[in-house]
């Protein structure tokens, strides 16, 4: 039960003077979320400022989506923002709205208590909220909260993949960076916090502070539930202290990222979950993993080339397109982390793919000196040829 | 795992209603010697929580003929989990299937022993069938190793594991399409070379369906994940190539039932068919 209420939230500390958006001028709100320093808090991080000044650019923003679908499995702490904070995500989304002319506003959100949150706070606001603003509840499957997906399901447009949502007159913001956004711009605070769903629990934690003064108790475990080299290619680590810091993950318990010894709580930590990685056994080439795949990607190959050092070059567009949403990792029953062996590959490809440049470019100088030198060489002789009168 | 231990459990009931204590004694055998072998290769009793030795354990035991020497039992399990699973790389590493290597080593090591012979009817349809000389179907079927719509005995036989082999796809542990698909290639041939019953045929797809091992390869064998592609095209080739070459096998070699063989064949090109493409197919950009 997660009883979070604002209060329990340590009152942020106001660094700019609070702003009456309504009469703002657009550059003036623009500006206050750069000096706030918001970023897309849904995962990506990309600064806020930079996603509306390129929607500025194009100049025909149509839609602006909040996307509170969050469809990360057991992490809850988009839906405990929506649940005591509606009212907040909604003022920031009309914030953004203000900045360009009359966009089409509409929030998705996942689950049923969710949309009673919003439907709550529009009728209970008294103003034009509710004409403005459109609530939609979309069906929560693994991938509907990755951006292309969630647009396809509410305005059945395609993005492509090599374009963006932007390139088709639609924003897509966190409704945690919308939140953000209504603090900075209304009250002049600088994203100092966030909501964090803490091992399953919802809470409000500041950005900045170590990751690990949250974790539960973990006496329980010892070092022979750890496998003598799992299956990812992690070496687990046998000493005490480096049991609790390989099994800590940010971000979901199946998406999640393994924390370091003093990792701390950034503006894009959206959960912390406990490591699961000891629990796996060899793959047995089920291949449920390509089957439950939203791209339709060739996991099995992606995770065994990468446990066989390199990976293959005809794979490089599978490790790509992967948006790792962990569908695969859910659907594993040998309980494989596949995400961790995707993310060594993609890094393990990028520095393939460093490394042939650099040679290229090398190849390429030694081409120059070489060209320089016949040069140099021709035209010794033909000074050396030329007949003197003496 | 568990829920394959559970299909197979009409299998063996069968197989002990026919055939008496022959069943048990060896399953008991093969699972006994199959656990020793699996604890002493992995040094570590957490890694047999997996099944798979049991089950490796029991598919021998179900194909072999019931009244085997147990010491034939033991070799084949012993040459399945050692050599062609834990030499290979332990779970999830075999290229062959454990089961069908330890059968295939004994029944060419002891082919005297292996024979499909009971004290009761003798030797069985397939056995019949291969050693008939020039009798016509309808003459040979006459025979009581003969049953209703397939071998006698072995029809029920087939059709538990027919039984076990629908629950374990309800319950998605294994896909439709491959059994069908090896069915349908052994229907295929069995339908070509079937000319009405004469002395060169080799029984209607019904009876070769319901004769010797089909449904418990079909359905336990062939739909193993480690050793069988992955990808949907793949795993239908393999699985029509073994119903081909199993079908293949029943009439122009000399075992009376060589679906063994098919499988370990089509084992060495899984690797090939298991090939990443290099363009995955366009995104589905809506789900829900």
């Amino acid at each position: 039960m997660s009883a979070i209420s604002a209060s329990t939230r340590k009152q942020p500390v106001a660094e700019f003077e609070p702003m009456d958006w309504r009469n703002a001028a657009s550059a003036d709100i623009v500006e206050r979320i750069q000096q706030c320093g918001i970023v897309g808090m849904g995962g990506a991080g990309f600064p806020t400022y930079q996603k509306i000044k390129i929607g500025l650019q194009r100049g025909t923003v149509k839609y602006v989506l909040a996307n509170g679908v969050e469809s990360d499995p057991g992490v809850s702490s988009d839906e405990a923002l929506i649940e005591h904070h509606a009212q907040d995500i909604v003022e920031g989304l009309q914030i953004v709205g203000a900045i360009f002319e009359s966009p089409k506003l509409t929030v998705a959100v996942g689950s049923r208590k969710a949309l009673d949150s919003m439907n709550q706070c529009a009728s209970s606001d008294g103003t034009s909220t509710s004409t403005q603003i459109q609530t939609l509840l979309v069906e929560k499957t693994a991938f509907i909260g990755e951006e292309r997906n969630l647009i396809k399901a509410i305005y059945n447009i395609d993005v492509p993949l090599d374009q963006y949502p932007v390139d088709h007159d639609i924003l897509v913001f966190n409704v945690a960076t919308l939140f953000a956004v209504c603090e900075a711009v209304r009250d002049g605070f600088k994203v100092q916090d966030r909501m964090v769903t803490c091992f399953g629990e919802p809470k409000w934690v500041e950005i900045g502070s170590n990751l690990f003064q949250f974790s539960p108790n973990i006496e329980g475990s010892s070092s022979q539930d750890l496998p003598s080299g799992d299956s990812s290619g992690n070496n687990a680590s046998s000493t005490k202290s480096n049991d609790r810091v390989s099994q800590i993950r940010t971000g979901g318990s199946k998406t999640g990222l393994l924390a370091s010894q003093n990792q701390q709580v950034q503006a894009t930590t959206n959960a912390l979950s406990l490591d699961e990685s000891h629990l796996a056994i060899p793959c047995i080439h089920c291949g449920w993993c390509n089957d439950v795949c939203d791209r339709k990607l060739d996991v099995e190959n992606m995770l065994l080339h990468v446990q066989q050092i390199t990976p293959s070059s005809k794979l490089a567009a599978h490790y790509e397109l992967c948006y790792e949403c962990g569908a695969c990792v859910a659907e594993c029953p040998s309980k494989i982390p596949i995400l961790d062996a995707i993310r060594e590959g993609k890094t393990r490809l990028s520095e393939t793919e460093q490394k042939q440049a650099a040679l290229k470019r090398s190849d390429k100088r030694q081409e120059r000196l070489l060209i320089k030198q016949q040069a140099e060489s021709n035209e010794r002789d033909k000074r050396m040829q030329k007949t003197r009168s003496w | 795992m568990l829920h394959v231990l559970v299909a197979l459990l009409p299998g063996i009931a069968t197989s002990v209603l026919f055939y008496g204590y022959g069943t048990l004694l060896l399953v008991a055998t093969c699972t006994l010697t199959a656990l020793i072998t699996e604890l002493a290769c992995t040094r570590k009793l957490k890694d047999l929580q997996d099944n798979s030795a049991l089950v490796t354990a029991l598919l021998i035991a179900l194909c072999l003929p019931a009244y085997t020497p147990w010491f034939v039992g033991m070799v084949a399990v012993v040459i399945a989990i050692a050599i062609a699973k834990h030499a290979f790389g332990g779970l999830g590493n075999n290229l062959f299937n454990p089961a069908m290597v330890g059968y295939a080593a004994v029944l060419v090591a002891f082919p005297t022993l292996v024979v499909e012979f009971d004290a009761i009817t003798g030797a069985t349809a397939l056995e019949k069938l291969a050693h008939r000389g020039n009798l016509t179907i309808a003459e040979v079927s006459g025979d009581p190793a003969f049953g209703i719509w397939g071998a006698s005995k072995h029809e029920w036989l087939n059709l538990a594991y027919l039984l076990g082999g629908i629950y374990l796809i309800v319950l998605r542990v294994i896909n439709w399409y491959m059994p069908l698909m090896m069915l349908i290639g052994m229907a295929l041939v069995a339908t070509l070379l079937d000319d009405g019953g004469s002395s060169g045929s080799h029984g209607s797809a019904l009876f070769n369906w319901f004769a010797g091992g089909t449904m418990l390869t079909a359905f336990f064998i062939v739909t193993d994940p480690v050793t069988a592609p992955t990808r949907r095209l793949g795993a239908i080739t393999y699985a029509t190539a073994i119903g081909v070459i199993a079908m293949l096998n029943r009439k122009y070699s000399t075992w009376p039932d060589g679906f063994a063989f098919a499988v370990l064949l089509l084992n060495c090109f899984t690797p090939l068919l298991n090939q990443p493409r290099s363009i995955p197919s366009e995104s589905r950009s809506s789900r829900s």
